[in-house]
């Protein structure tokens, strides 16, 4: 193990968890030795460069859920919290052992990225706008192999056809579906957007209308097993700088997760749930700068 | 463990006897009490190991209430004050990880949840996983088709196989004709040709 020989705070996250590099946000199973992550140094943003990864054997992890999102790491991954770094583990040990069947803690609060903070990034996403639409597609894909199918939220009309002419430009074809869901392919076989755009708010669109229409404006709702879609789109939001506000329900078991883009009262994130996590891939990250807070999920982990 | 030692929730008719219980916890959205600590945990591995008979052998997928009932049946001499305290142990089995849930969507095409061992849980990935694999081969898939593709552990019970699809529709990965408020029939792809 890595962190046995550095001596400094073990960094293992779940695959699916989203890191922010210089061109957008990506899941922690792509980052390789040399990639640049987004990391505070000495309160300053700045990219901080990956000296080794490793796939660790282990499977077993801690789930917290906040409401700046929520974090899949290995226990002795530490979180920064409000009163200092705090394990994993250590999060799961404050639920209250004298409720059973109940989701009651006390906690502390959680250090978070500000969305208001973008002086690290220069405020567009072209040069990851392609690689950001080829994830919508892998998010969202249905259907047969041969031709693209996006499963995409029930949204209205007006919002699908936005997002198809993004996706496939246009004509194209929408099928409702049940349970909340509908399903978008490019009228012209196979065809997917030469062009991509470059303005984060149209593929902020996209990665949003994966997901289900809340029942308010500006809410979306999403199962809670669709956790990578949730980390891409919750990383995406930090990167592209637009507040948001998450809520895990029900409470004391999550079934799905709303997210809704509005500032969170607090700057400091609330954790609302914490659970024992069974993962399929543990990968474990070592920067080249020490004593850094990497951005998770934007949340902070000590490296 | 004799009826005695069960815990009872306060708000279940235990006044009068308060003496007697010691130990006092929050289980699910009640206050209960129990003779002593020891007793809660004795109940939980009662309770596990009766969830466990309901949901194995044949593999059954349950949901909350349904596992209550069976779990509850299950305990000899069972007052209401305990029973009612039997879903806050099973969310601690969820949380614990001993039990799963897997989502689904019911006839009327609206989600919940359903219960099975975590033992099973291979089972039911394997079951989920060959039923979106072959769905995307023939575009569409029949009741009796689906039970033909899934491990025969959960195909043994008829009951599991609309639970299993209606999966594959909560998670978006198929659709269906099926009018909702009617029992489900077939699934298909988006986009392929109706099944009627």
């Amino acid at each position: 193990m890595l962190w046995k020989a550095s001596g400094f705070p073990l960094l293992c996250l779940d695959s699916s968890t989203s890191v922010l590099t210089s061109s957008g946000p990506a899941p922690v199973g792509e980052i390789r030795r040399g990639d640049g992550l987004l990391c505070l140094v000495r309160g300053t943003p700045q990219f901080v460069g990956v000296a080794e990864t490793a796939r660790v054997g282990r499977t077993q992890a801690v789930c917290v859920f906040s409401d700046a999102g929520h974090l899949i790491a290995a226990p002795e991954t530490t979180l920064v919290a409000s009163t200092g770094p705090c394990e994993m583990s250590t999060f799961e040990a404050k639920r209250d052992v004298g409720a059973i069947g109940r989701m009651d803690g006390s906690w502390p609060l959680l250090e978070v990225l500000s969305t208001s903070e973008r002086g690290w990034h220069h405020g567009t996403m072209s040069p990851g706008a392609p690689e950001v639409l080829a994830r919508v597609m892998a998010f969202g894909a249905a259907g047969a192999v041969e031709q693209p199918v996006l499963r995409v939220g029930s949204h209205d009309k007006l919002t699908l056809a936005r997002v198809a002419h993004t996706v496939f430009g246009a004509p194209y074809d929408c099928e409702p579906g049940p349970a909340g869901w509908s399903w978008l392919r490019g009228a012209a076989p196979g065809r997917v957007a030469a062009n991509a755009p470059t303005l984060e708010a149209a593929l902020v669109d996209c990665v949003l209308a994966l997901w289900q229409p809340g029942g308010a404006e500006q809410l979306y709702r999403l199962p809670i097993e669709m956790e990578a879609l949730s980390f891409f789109t919750f990383g995406l939001l930090h990167f592209a700088g637009i507040p948001f506000k998450v809520e895990f329900r029900p409470r004391y078991l999550p079934l799905h997760v709303d997210v809704s883009l509005v500032r969170r009262r607090d700057s400091h994130a609330v954790v609302q749930a914490v659970v024992s996590a069974q993962v399929k891939e543990l990968v474990e990250l070592r920067l080249e700068g020490r004593g850094c807070y990497a951005v998770v999920n934007g949340l902070l982990c000590a490296q | 463990m004799k009826p005695d030692d069960y815990p009872v929730a306060v708000r279940g008719g235990i006044s009068g006897q308060s003496d007697r219980f010691r130990a006092e916890r929050k289980v699910g959205k009640y206050a209960a009490r129990a003779r002593e600590d020891g007793c809660f945990d004795r109940f939980a591995d009662h309770v596990l190991q009766s969830a466990l008979s309901s949901l194995q052998s044949p593999l059954r997928l349950l949901t909350l209430p349904h596992l209550c009932n069976s779990v509850a049946a299950r305990l000899p001499a069972l007052g209401r004050g305990t029973r009612i305290l039997i879903e806050g142990f099973i969310l601690e089995l969820v949380s614990s990880r001993a039990l799963l849930r897997l989502n689904t969507v019911s006839q009327k095409h609206e989600p919940y949840q359903t219960l099975y061992a975590a033992q099973d849980g291979g089972v039911v990935e394997e079951a989920l996983s060959n039923l979106h694999d072959r769905v995307r081969a023939v575009s569409s898939l029949s009741l009796s088709q689906a039970a033909s593709a899934v491990p025969s552990a959960l195909a043994a019970r008829m009951q599991n196989i609309p639970i299993l699809l209606g999966a594959l529709l909560y998670r978006g990965l198929a659709t269906t004709d099926t009018a909702p408020g009617v029992a489900l029939e077939s699934i298909r792809l988006p986009f392929a040709v109706p099944r009627f």
